[in-house]
């Protein structure tokens, strides 16, 4: 650790508040040129506060008094080194595939990663074009982390984000403080922590929330749904069942959200057509949380439409991806 | 998945889960059913409670060998406070056996009198990792030096219980699992009770619409979701035990900090007594290698804050402090040599604290030889000479009644180091 460190002295990042005209101008001046200074992207190398002295990194040795090459030629090594392919190779297959992928498709995708000296896009080509990409038991088979579960639900019922706060908050109470986590190797791709008796609470809270327009600065419009789909002799809540969860065959969410609606099927017909009341397009408007205690039971009925997308949203099918 | 339904609910309580899936009537008979039977007839618990300090508490602070005052104020001048009597905050705590407690944990001192705290100090991992990454992972898997391990020690722990497990047996309060939990035994993480009690209100969330997730999740292939699902319905038909739990008169002042509010809900749940076994706590920002401070300063900050929440935990509790033992912990300690910064960088070994009724308590347990740097860990750092494992083995084994170190501590071969007493 020292000697790599120690290969990256007078490597800085550029800070977001730099002048990078300035930096640009300075780093093709003959002063540049002189003194060892170089802007790359990013990042600014300053040959005067580099340790120039020899350093030995994964049994290389690098020769003393260099400059900016020691650095690269850390990168390469590292980008070279065959435990670098197998462990992107695996962060990959987890990422897209399954939490234990096969191993063999690990090791193919490793051996894409070194013919291709590290082509990232032959590399996902390749991911792709794997069987077990498409294989039906790693369908499905991973637990969206918060983040994704929120946006995906805000994506599915098309509803727009003004202001990002509430919801930031409710994917931190999930169980993700974006921009938070502790340790710098960064939120897990694990479903042990995201799954758990509690979370699982906050989803299906969240979930409900959501769909009721309960979530500060996001407005939802069921009416959407209603009105394109309703027509076509499908129940708004079937809709919203096709839509949110395509490839899941309808029979099932008739059986399961008919069957526990309370009054079966009738109910989402009967909820449906209370929406030409309303202003179509206007969105709801979120009841304010601090006065939800004093509305009691004076509040409006809840829109049982509202509560089926809730249920859609917190389902299990919806928690995978 | 076997949760005891039967603890709690006897005859037609049943109907608990029976009606959801019909969606035949009201759903959550199970909290009537409770609201009307006496309190919950489940055998009472012994309670670890352990409390993860994040970011390595530097021990020498927390504790220090008054012996070693020569170089302890050689080599950290900026931090390190002096012993015996004289200028009031400033000064050690005398615990009368050889060490000093830094004055913001002074809440503790009568504990520590009164034979209830115990201190372990030189306590660590023989592994040599200064990574908080690696050193939190291997004393949360309770194996040093080894990645594979995919549980967490306190889930070993729970699996060697051997007995019903209700859903708030082993609850973590935050919203993420600890990797001390994970594993196949079931376990609840939860920030707040408050979210459980969001749920089961008729007014925010319709007992249909709940029945209608229930039996979502009940269809659902047999899985981690479905398993932690139903973990989730029975804690929140198991609510009501929780919050006609026994209020203590009057209520005990905690500090506004994460670990009070956490420190809060554990102690509700024991009074409540819905089964809990295992609870667990986070205490941040012990990572001090900036302006540490003396008597002021982050340590001190953070100190008073765990100081003032173990207090006002340990009052709170009333009957039930002989049931529960709480165990701190700390990933490593920190140097003992202060750097430019005013601050304390990654070290080795560093102190933990354990509280309870059958604690050894009134004494420092382990120790520290020498601060000479010539007697240090790679010359700068306190040496371990216990290892944590002998510490938690000791307390979670004794308290809770599990003699196999083996299923606790793989490939552990050391010997408890005795703490609790009986």
């Amino acid at each position: 650790v020292v000697e790599v460190a120690r290969a990256f002295t007078g490597w800085a990042p550029v800070s977001p508040e730099a002048d990078i005209e300035r930096l640009a101008a300075l780093s093709s001046s003959r002063w540049a040129a002189r003194t060892g200074f170089v802007l790359d992207g990013a990042f600014v190398f300053r040959a005067g506060s580099h340790d120039a002295g020899a350093k030995r990194v994964l049994g290389r040795t690098l020769a003393g008094g260099r400059g900016i090459e020691d650095g690269e030629d850390v990168l390469d090594l590292l980008a070279r080194h065959p435990a670098t392919a197998q462990r992107l190779a695996r962060k990959l297959a987890v990422r897209f595939v399954a939490d234990a992928p096969p191993p063999a498709l690990v090791d193919h995708l490793a051996a894409v990663w070194a013919e291709s000296a590290g082509d990232v896009r032959q590399v996902l080509r390749a991911l792709v074009a794997a069987p077990e990409f498409w294989a039906p038991e790693t369908r499905g088979a991973k637990i969206k982390s918060p983040l994704e579960l929120a946006l995906s639900a805000v994506r599915a019922l098309g509803a727009e984000v003004a202001r990002p706060r509430d919801l930031v908050d409710w994917v931190r109470r999930m169980g993700q403080p974006l921009y938070a986590y502790p340790v710098p190797s960064g939120f897990p791709d694990d479903p042990r922590s995201w799954v758990n008796a509690g979370a699982l609470l906050t989803r299906m809270r969240f979930a409900l929330a959501l769909a009721a327009g309960e979530v500060d600065g996001v407005l939802v419009n069921l009416d959407r749904v209603r009105g394109s789909r309703a027509a076509e002799g499908e129940t708004a809540v079937e809709a919203l069942w096709s839509e949110l969860l395509p490839g899941r065959p309808l029979a099932e969410g008739r059986e399961i959200l008919g069957a526990t609606a309370g009054g079966g099927e009738d109910a989402f017909r009967i909820a449906a057509a209370p929406a030409a009341e309303r202003v179509p397009g206007e969105p709801r408007r979120p009841p304010r949380r601090r006065h939800r205690g004093a509305r009691g039971a004076a509040a409006a009925p809840p829109d049982p439409l509202a509560q089926g997308a809730g249920m859609i949203l917190g389902s299990p099918e919806f928690q995978r991806r | 998945m076997n949760w005891s339904r039967r603890a709690f609910l006897k005859g037609g309580a049943v109907a608990l889960f029976g009606a959801g899936v019909t969606g035949a009537g009201p759903v959550f008979l199970g909290r009537a059913a409770l609201a009307a039977s006496p309190r919950p007839a489940l055998a009472r618990r012994r309670v670890l409670v352990a409390i993860f300090q994040r970011g390595a508490m530097d021990g020498l602070a927390a504790v220090a060998p008054l012996d070693e005052q020569g170089w302890l104020t050689r080599l950290r001048p900026r931090l390190a406070l002096g012993a015996g009597h004289g200028a009031q905050g400033a000064r050690l705590l005398d615990l009368g056996v050889g060490y000093g407690l830094h004055p913001a944990l002074e809440p503790l001192l009568p504990f520590f009198r009164d034979g209830d705290l115990a201190v372990v100090h030189g306590v660590g991992s023989p592994d040599p990792t200064r990574s908080h990454f690696d050193a939190q992972e291997f004393m949360e898997s309770g194996t040093p030096g080894v990645r594979s391990t995919s549980d967490g020690w306190l889930n070993r722990v729970c699996g060697e219980l051997g007995h019903e497990a209700t859903p708030y047996r082993a609850v973590a309060l935050g919203a993420t699992m600890p990797r001390s939990l994970y594993g196949p035994e079931p376990t609840l993480a939860v920030a707040d009770l408050a979210e459980l009690r969001l749920m089961a209100s008729d007014r925010s969330v319709p007992r249909e619409v709940r029945g209608g997730l229930e039996s979502l999740y009940r269809r659902a292939s047999t899985d981690s979701l479905r398993g932690a699902a139903e973990g989730t319905f029975e804690a929140v038909a198991l609510l009501e035990a929780v919050e006609r739990g026994p209020q203590p008169r009057p209520p005990v002042p905690y500090p506004a900090s994460p670990l009070g509010h956490s420190l809060r809900q554990i102690a509700r749940l024991v009074r409540a007594g819905v089964g809990l076994e295992v609870a667990f706590a986070e205490s941040g920002g012990w990572d001090t290698h900036v302006v540490q401070g003396g008597d002021g300063g982050s340590f001190a900050r953070r100190a008073s804050d765990l100081a003032a929440s173990l207090r006002a935990f340990w009052l709170d509790l009333g009957e039930h402090r002989d049931d529960v033992v709480v165990l701190t912990m700390t990933e490593f300690g920190r140097t003992v040599a202060e750097n430019g910064s005013g601050g304390t960088d990654h070290g080795h070994a560093s102190c933990l604290f354990v509280l309870g009724g059958g604690v050894d308590g009134g004494r420092v347990h382990g120790g520290v030889e020498s601060l000479d740097p010539d007697a240090l860990h790679e010359g700068r750092d306190l040496p371990v000479t216990v290892d944590f494992r002998a510490v938690f083995a000791e307390v979670a084994g004794k308290h809770l009644g599990i003699d196999d170190d083996q299923t606790l501590f793989p490939g552990w071969t050391g010997v408890r180091l005795p703490l609790l007493r009986g």
